[in-house]
């Protein structure tokens, strides 16, 4: 009788002792599955997450500044406007409304007189501008904004509402970081020689010249422009 | 064979030999594995530890953007507070007017809700066609503004002068957001125009023909909310090297 309680005792431990490592051992399968990858992955995510924090921080506290010029009863209501004012013309900047000048590039795209130039290679270039980090574009002194359409209609190119002759030469003009020149203006080649070498485009025989300009001017973009449907925008 | 196993006691002591014998492998499965997973173990340690790191940032990151939120919104009451007691209130209509035309505010009306998805259960080796690239959602745009579409947002990011879009691997970057499918883009404007631009559309029709089954879907709406830019209040590097010659 004792010698089966013993038994049944060392019996049960081992099933114990078995469960316990099994489990460590499926423990460590799981392990298996992370990789260096895993982690660097996770660095990056920090990293990215970390740099948005420092970058939020920033932004709140000179939020938390203007607040409190806006609040504070000793500042003359002069530098209070003058705050206002100041935010509204940096919002009427980034909007498009203002004429700009500075360094930047130009890009002159002609194709064979029998053939029209595309809207697609104009657009194509905006977008690739902007991705490289311009901060103004015009097409024909025509200030490009995100809601600035171009397209194909018949013989002309329509650019905000305006028709431009698609038999012509095209203007983009972008201005540009000058510390990107090199890493810019040989984006924009490989660009052109994709162009130049496409099947696609083979018939139009685009010829596109891309200039450093130390200076440029880009037009403001009007209110009334197409492109700024403001009834729509301020219906609610 | 049948007669010994019948017995209790021959049944007991096999139990006893399969137990021990997988107890002992086991135990010498474990041993090995304890030498050869030190590093792995070290390295889940590691990984544990930056997961943890995640979560904390990433709480940070949310009471920091509600932050910025009551600022925002206390910034721009007391600008009209401050603006009407001063009686500058033309100054008042130009700066609200300025910042609908930069994208800084939240806009509503009719529009469409536009998605654009993956083919169901894509894999790799499948049609590319069939998945959604960063030059499928600048063609949505480009047919939605044709249509007379005043606004976009992209999975609630809005499109302002900043935006661009961008393939990274198998999402797209939109106003430093990595956006993944599906692609849900809200355009303001006349909902039927909207809709019918994107209907028309040859290039997702073709998208959309059995084998490829990319999702393209337009679904109209009286109203639509299409969200402000999220940092209007940190525009400086978008336009610091704008020199303004005439204000």
């Amino acid at each position: 009788m004792k010698q089966n309680v013993v038994k049944s005792i060392a019996f049960a431990a081992i099933c114990m002792i078995l469960g316990i490592l099994i489990a460590l051992q499926m423990k460590n399968v799981n392990n298996d599955n992370l990789t260096e990858n895993n982690l660097a992955a996770l660095q990056n995510r920090l990293i990215d997450v970390a740099k948005k924090n420092e970058e939020l921080t920033e932004r709140n506290n000179s939020l938390y500044e203007l607040v409190q010029l806006l609040e504070d009863d000793m500042a003359t209501g002069n530098d209070q406007v003058q705050a206002i004012i100041a935010e509204k013309e940096r919002a009427a900047i980034f909007a498009g409304l203002r004429e700009v000048r500075n360094y930047g590039i130009e890009i002159q795209i002609s194709c064979n007189p029998d053939m029209k130039v595309s809207a697609t290679i104009l657009r194509s270039f905006i977008n690739e501008l902007r991705g490289i980090g311009a901060q103004a574009l015009a097409v024909n002194d025509e200030r490009i904004v995100a809601m600035s359409e171009i397209r194909d209609s018949g013989d002309n190119i329509v650019i905000n509402g305006n028709a431009m002759i698609a038999r012509s030469r095209f203007t983009i003009k972008a201005i540009t970081n000058p510390e990107n020149e090199r890493y810019i203006v040989d984006y924009l080649m490989d660009m052109r020689d994709t162009i130049a070498n496409s099947i696609q485009y083979e018939s139009y025989q685009y010829d596109i010249q891309i200039n450093v300009m130390p200076e440029m001017t880009i037009p403001a973009l009007s209110e009334q422009s197409t492109a700024f449907k403001i009834d729509l925008l301020m219906q609610n | 064979m049948g007669q010994v196993l019948a017995r209790p006691k021959n049944r007991q002591r096999v139990l006893l030999f399969i137990l021990m014998l997988s107890f002992g492998w086991t135990v010498m499965s474990h041993i090995t594995s304890v030498g050869v997973s030190q590093d792995r173990r070290d390295l889940a340690d590691r990984i544990r530890q930056r997961q943890e790191d995640l979560r904390l940032y990433e709480e940070q990151h949310a009471i920091l953007l509600r932050e910025n939120e009551q600022l925002q919104q206390k910034k721009e009451e007391l600008i009209q507070e401050l603006l009407i007691s001063e009686g500058h209130e033309e100054l008042l209509a130009t700066l609200e007017r300025v910042r609908v035309l930069a994208g800084f505010t939240e806009v509503s009306g009719p529009g469409i809700i536009l998605t654009l998805d993956d083919k169901p259960g894509f894999k790799i080796g499948d049609n590319e066609d069939s998945i959604v690239h960063d030059t499928d959602l600048k063609h949505a745009l480009d047919i939605l503004l044709g249509a007379g579409a005043a606004a976009f947002s992209i999975n609630g990011n809005r499109l302002v002068n900043a935006s661009d879009l961008k393939c990274i691997g198998l999402t797209i970057r939109c106003n430093q957001q990595r956006l993944s499918p599906p692609y849900v883009i809200l355009a303001l404007g006349d909902p039927i125009r909207l809709s019918e631009a994107i209907e028309h559309d040859q290039t997702f029709n073709f998208r959309q023909m059995p084998g490829i089954d990319l999702i393209v879907r337009a679904q109209k709406s009286d109203r639509i909310v299409i969200p402000a830019y999220a940092e209007s209040d940190n525009i400086e590097r978008f336009i610091d090297m704008l020199e303004v010659v005439s204000p």
